[in-house]
């Protein structure tokens, strides 16, 4: 009220209530105006985001552009005009007269990496379940110091670790040594398919754990001890109880060890000999020896599709199951 | 805190029980004094707390009867150390051959340390080290401090746009790295860029992001925003608020960030791989094609140097995100 | 009850005060999550006098913290205005308010020592530094903590804590001070003598507190004016006296203490009467037609039991309790209504004991006409 209202004792009309101020802009960024306190204006995230964009979504944009493009008659790179050559070269071959036929060898290659891929995941999440059950049952403090066990291989360099396999199943490696010692003599263990999956499950177990670990940790475990308490049978409990809760993890899991490990390179090449053809190391020479960039990009939009779905299948999925732990 | 003396008009729901223990001992201690009297006013018990006995204490610890649970599931602990032991059995064998006194990378012929001065003195190495850390210094920085503008540009935008803002920045880990490393190659290619050292600062910085980015966002999370307001409320305008209470209250995520952002970008090898010249040699990328060719005693220290370096950087960051809590 | 009673305590000391505190029809809407609007705070004007210990009472979600909130500056008003003496405050952002507010969870700076924290509403004055080390260590004598300047917060129970908050806040000497529920986190007895140091630190000062509360004895014990808040409007302000003794309306008199509503009828002018007894009640009720169905409340502690005798309420003791200092009774009268009273000791047992019955007396000045 002004001053002279209030003097006068008079009340001024009363004003409409304004409408909440919803604007779609508003709605999709927040408020338009107020910064909350101690945070900044949202302008300031976009540094980052147009640095993600640049280097993330526009590769991504140009590869898949360049899966379209043509191969040029000498050397790599690409010649701007449209084609499918690319595509059709991963299922048909041409052979000297012209006449296509069906070309199986580049399924196979898929199939490889994902028979690979599956297996590592499968051996790692496996493996993975028990270890993050048995830390998240254990006091605060050890689980710490467990955590801090199972993350520094996750920070370890991936070529070293892939090195230490090499160093293992090496012909003189320990493990020969041993068997020689007990007589078997020495088996060739390293550049097979053998050693390539040991050392993606040995990558990617600690992605399989720390998941898995941060699920069940959130975990009451009185509710198995009152599921006992209600007669359940052990490996009801384990099912009904515990694997619910820890379904999210599990999903991630699986989410985290599958996709890097069907696009891996490292380890067939180093561990596998990179004699078998894998999806990693044949894009690799598309752009390297064979020069067959537009293919190569191919090869690639054909990845990332088939892991952008299995990361919408598993975020799904994984959700669900976040819905339905909580219960 | 002290059991406070309950009167007849306090309110149970008011009155806060610093310690469990005493919470049970007090409802012992009253259930005996009251008998079976039938007078109900003065202390008033929680109906479920009647029914339990009086002299076990109220556990809070969730891991419930660990003893208990654990021994109905033998086999998990046994598989647990098992796959510990894998986990680091390998490493170990490296660490070991590391110090081979003998030429041969696997022939053992004695303790020494040998390899450790040649590495030292081996002039592709240190080149190699050199580039990766001054890239890693550089990507360090820079993911630093976008990653610290993106949070607190971000914890205020509703929850469509902080998904689609989250969805950019983490778009780098969901890509395969053999496909964004081709990817980014052609990418620099078409916008003119030749490959060397700053495009490969640039994709460095750009994975990096998402690594800062997490603890940053979670040590916020335990901060109490009511001190943003009172700062504030005391005086501080905006950008004052975000120097002397923001960031100083951010630095335990900040620090923690910034050595993951070291680690990742020193461990890059895919990415890197594509975008390197002759002139720009990062150590991963020398060390893949050294063993490229099989084992190699210097590869052993290398290796063994690295493991350290990751060791370092876990235990430092655990104890940063652990320590300052309050 | 059919009129509303005015909402505005006006008074005309206001007008010449430097720095009372004045809320003029302030409107909030919030959009709730199923997306439907909230008024949380709901055509609110209250005028504070300088210098008092004013009072926002009320259950949770009634709209007293963001009330609060919107004088600190921490949520903006979607109408009316805000008036400190003559300056208007409402457009300001908090920081450049004299308004300070002592916060619930107590929000001090977890990097800072405690005379840190104390001084940063200083240095945000630039003000020179021996003037804030002076003030510094004045403000923490003035709530006990003079020699807790080095601790940090994390090292201080939360008594000592909250303290410091008021520290911090005092230190820039506001024109008003705001406390959010302050004295929530704390257990009973230190509650109490938290009351007592705030009462105390207020008079000292002289600044004008506002705090807001759930706890309607704390309210009541503590402030010189209550606004009893419910569903984002004051249903009443007054003093404590006058918000126990005459409570507008039944969400007053019910939300105050112990009450008792007994059904009752105007039977004629200053009149009502409960089951054929009537009472001339000192209330003004001639904005009531006669035969309006009423509800008297009647305090328990103004209720005698004699025995029994006619043309006067009777009931049937039911239970009777003692409580060391009175005597708490329940009374179930002749149509069903239980009453609650409370008397001193000492009672004679012959005419009090349970299952006996009883004449009910009320003084009538001691009755309320609330709505039903």
């Amino acid at each position: 009220m002004s001053a002279a209202d209030r003097k006068t004792g008079t009340r001024r009309e009363p004003a409409d209530v304004p409408a909440a101020k919803t604007s779609a802009w508003s709605r999709w960024f927040g408020s338009s105006h107020a910064v909350k306190p101690g945070m900044l204006n949202r302008l300031y995230s976009l540094p980052s985001i147009i640095i993600g964009l640049l280097f993330t979504l526009g590769p991504i944009g140009v590869i898949i552009a360049f899966s379209f493009m043509s191969r040029p008659d000498m050397g790599g790179g690409v010649v701007f005009r449209f084609s499918t050559d690319a595509y059709e070269k991963l299922l048909f071959r041409h052979d000297f007269f012209g006449n296509r036929s069906f070309d199986a060898r580049y399924l196979q290659v898929f199939g490889t990496s994902l028979w690979q891929a599956l297996l590592t995941t499968v051996i790692c999440v496996a493996l993975a379940f028990p270890i993050a059950l048995w830390m998240s049952m254990k006091s605060a403090k050890i689980q710490q110091i467990l955590v801090l066990l199972v993350t520094i291989p996750f920070w370890t360099n991936l070529l070293v670790r892939t090195y230490a396999w090499m160093l293992i199943l090496n012909e003189n490696g320990p493990i020969n040594w041993a068997l020689r010692l007990l007589g078997i003599g020495s088996q060739q263990m390293l550049y097979t398919s053998f050693a390539s999956v040991i050392g993606l499950i040995y990558t990617f177990l600690p992605f399989a754990i720390l998941p898995m670990y941060s699920a069940l940790s959130g975990f009451d475990f009185r509710l198995v001890e009152a599921a006992y308490d209600l007669g359940a049978h052990k490996l009801t409990v384990m099912r009904r109880v515990i694997f619910r809760a820890a379904m999210p993890g599990v999903m991630s899991g699986i989410a985290l060890c599958f996709i890097p490990a069907f696009g891996s390179y490292v380890q067939p090449v180093l561990l596998g000999g990179g004699r078998v053809l894998m999806v990693g190391n044949l894009i690799a020479s598309q752009f390297a020896e064979a020069r067959n960039w537009p293919f190569g990009a191919a090869l690639s939009t054909v990845i990332l599709a088939v892991t952008l779905l299995g990361a919408l299948v598993a975020s799904v999925l994984g959700g669900r199951a976040s819905r339905k732990a909580g219960e | 805190m002290t059991m406070t003396v309950m009167h007849d008009d306090t309110d149970p729901n008011k009155v806060r029980y610093g310690n469990a223990g005493e919470f049970g001992a007090l409802v012992a201690r009253t259930q005996r004094e009251r008998g079976g009297a039938q007078d109900v006013s003065g202390v008033r018990m929680p109906a479920d707390l009647e029914r339990k006995q009086p002299d076990r204490m109220w556990s809070t610890r969730r891991s419930g009867k660990q003893g208990n649970t654990l021994k109905r599931f033998p086999m998990v602990g046994f598989v647990s150390v098992a796959v510990l032991a894998f986990l680091y059995v390998p490493m170990v064998i490296v660490v070991f051959f590391s110090f081979n006194g003998g030429k041969q990378a696997l022939l053992w012929q004695g303790f020494s340390l040998r390899w450790y001065g040649e590495v030292f003195t081996n002039g592709a190495i240190i080149n190699a080290t050199e580039t990766s850390l001054l890239v890693a210094v550089i990507a360090t920085v820079l993911s630093t401090a976008l990653g610290v503008l993106y949070v607190l540009a971000v914890d205020h935008m509703s929850r469509a746009g902080s998904a689609l803002a989250s969805m950019l920045i983490n778009a780098s880990m969901l890509i395969p790295e053999i496909v964004l490393g081709v990817a980014t190659m052609a990418f620099i290619r078409l916008i003119g860029l030749a490959p060397g050292f700053v495009p490969l600062v640039l994709a460095h910085t750009t994975f990096c992001i998402p690594f800062v980015v997490m603890p940053i966002r979670a040590r916020l999370a335990t901060i109490d925003h009511a001190c943003f307001e009172a700062a504030e409320d005391l005086g501080a305008s905006g950008p004052v608020t975000v120097f002397r209470v923001t960031l100083p209250l951010l630095v335990p995520g900040i620090v923690s960030g910034a050595l993951m952002a070291f680690v990742v970008s020193m461990d890059d090898f895919m990415i890197s791989n594509f975008l390197t010249t002759a002139g720009t040699t990062t150590l991963p990328i020398y060390i893949f094609s050294l063993i490229r060719k099989g084992v190699n005693p210097s590869v052993n220290v290398v290796a063994s140097l690295l493991l350290l370096l990751a060791v370092v950087v876990t235990v430092t960051s655990t104890l940063l995100t652990n320590r300052k809590s309050k | 009850m059919s009129e509303t009673q005015p909402l505005v305590a006006r008074d005309p000391e206001v007008e010449s005060r430097e720095s009372g505190l004045t809320i003029n029809r302030a409107f909030k809407v919030f959009q709730s999550a199923e997306g439907k609007e909230v008024k949380a705070i709901n055509d609110v004007s209250l005028a504070i006098r300088q210098g008092e210990f004013f009072i926002l009472l009320g259950p949770s979600g009634c709209g007293k913290t963001t009330l609060l909130r919107s004088i600190a500056g921490l949520e903006s008003l979607d109408a009316g205005e805000i008036y400190l003496g003559d300056q208007r405050i409402d457009q300001l952002p908090p920081y450049d308010r004299p308004v300070n507010t002592v916060f619930q969870s107590y929000a001090l700076f977890p990097h800072l020592t405690v005379a840190q924290n104390v001084a940063f509403g200083l240095e945000m004055e630039k003000k020179p530094k021996a003037e804030i080390a002076r003030t510094v260590q004045e403000m923490l004598d003035l709530v006990h903590l003079g020699e807790f300047g080095g601790r940090k917060p994390h090292q201080l129970s939360g008594g000592q804590q909250q303290r410091v908050a008021l520290a911090r806040s005092l230190a820039k000497r506001p024109k008003v001070l705001l406390l959010d529920e302050s004295l929530s986190a704390l257990d009973f007895k230190l509650r109490r003598q938290m009351q007592v140091e705030l009462k105390r630190i207020q008079r000292e000062t002289g600044i004008t507190f506002v705090f807001v509360t759930h706890d309607q004895e704390e309210a009541l014990s503590m402030g010189d004016h209550i606004a009893v808040f419910s569903k984002g409007r004051p249903e009443q302000v007054g003093t404590p006296e006058e918000i126990y003794n005459e409570p507008a309306n039944r969400f007053v008199a019910d939300f105050i203490g112990d009450i008792n509503f007994v059904d009752a009828v105007k039977s004629a002018d200053g009149e009502i009467t409960v089951e054929g007894v009537p009472f001339r009640v000192k209330q003004d009720i001639s904005g009531l037609p006669v035969g309006a169905e009423v509800s008297a409340a009647i305090r328990p502690e103004r209720i005698a039991l004699t025995a029994p005798r006619e043309s006067a309420l009777t009931g049937t003791v039911e239970t009777l309790m003692f409580m060391g200092a009175d005597v708490r009774c329940e009374v179930r009268l002749t149509d069903g209504t239980k009453l609650l009273v409370r008397l001193s000791p000492p009672y004679d047992t012959a005419v009090l004991h349970e299952g006996a019955t009883v004449s009910v007396e009320v003084e009538a000045e001691h009755m309320r006409v609330v709505e039903r």
